[in-house]
């Protein structure tokens, strides 16, 4: 309900079976921080489409739905290779107006996220665009997959 | 219960019109009304102005929006608002910032409140 998955791009090789691992516990992280966040009543509200963690191969990426998020409100922060993100939301009564139905929801949360490939520290992008954040993280050259050239003998 | 069986009876409780080329969601609204205006705001991230559509008929108001999403079928925003017969067609506005969308629909003067003067005979 909260999340929906992706087929990873990355090729299923020993080598990254363990990032794989991680990348569910990191799901698996996010889906409790957002099941924190839901106080919502209403049952027809799906948000399913809260938050996407996506292994592309050469880099991860990370989507998050956060309407009404300004740049000032999110921080993003890249500290031996732990992903952290703070962001808040404040709604507020607007002046005169009283309540009929309140759905959405102020929040404030922090994730700690160990990724599961090493990054580039330079490379990581965030972009915040209708209220849908990415983070782009590149992954650091010797955990890109490779492609081996085979030797006919 | 696993989560994608648990998102696919969440949709098709919310949403009997899904088909497979889409996936309906209905976005969380607050309503605030004040003296002069009926408020409503709905959270819909990824939503552009172009692809979304207001529309306001006799006494209800449709919203749907459509959100796409590389790789993925595309998200389809929906929900219908019943009005009292209280607001301004012409006056109503509607706004999309961040995500958010904030539609006021000014009360027309016939439907708001105002002290009567009382005359001393």
């Amino acid at each position: 309900m909260w999340y929906r998955t992706r087929p990873f791009l990355a090729a299923q090789t020993p080598e990254n079976l363990l990032p794989w691992a991680s990348l569910d516990e990191l799901r698996r992280r996010m889906d409790r921080v957002f099941d924190d966040v839901s106080r919502s009543d209403a049952e027809t509200v799906d948000r399913s489409a809260a938050h996407v963690f996506e292994d592309t191969g050469a880099s991860l990426v990370l989507k998050a739905d956060l309407p009404g998020v300004t740049e000032k409100d999110l921080t993003v922060t890249l500290q031996r290779n732990v992903l952290g993100l703070t962001v808040r939301r404040t709604l507020e009564r607007p002046e005169g107006f009283r309540p009929h139905r309140q759905e959405r929801s102020s929040f404030e949360r922090t994730w700690t996220l160990p990724l599961p490939a090493r990054v580039d520290p330079e490379k990581v992008k965030a972009t915040l665009v209708d209220g849908e954040l990415t983070v782009t993280l590149a992954k650091a050259v010797e955990d890109q997959p490779r492609n081996v050239a085979v030797q006919v003998a | 219960m696993n989560p994608r069986a648990r998102e696919t009876a969440a949709s098709h409780r919310s949403a009997p019109e899904q088909t497979r080329t889409e996936r309906a969601v209905t976005p969380a609204v607050d309503i605030w009304e004040s003296e002069t205006a009926l408020r409503i705001v709905a959270d819909l991230p990824g939503v552009k102005r172009d692809d979304l559509r207001l529309h306001l008929e006799a006494e209800r108001l449709s919203l749907e929006a459509r959100r796409a999403q590389s790789g993925e079928p595309p998200v389809v925003y929906r929900r219908q608002f019943a009005l009292a017969p209280l607001f301004d067609a012409e006056q109503v506005t509607a706004a999309l910032d961040r995500g958010v969308l904030t539609i006021t629909l000014p009360k027309s003067k016939s439907s708001q409140p105002r002290q009567i003067p009382i005359t001393v005979g």
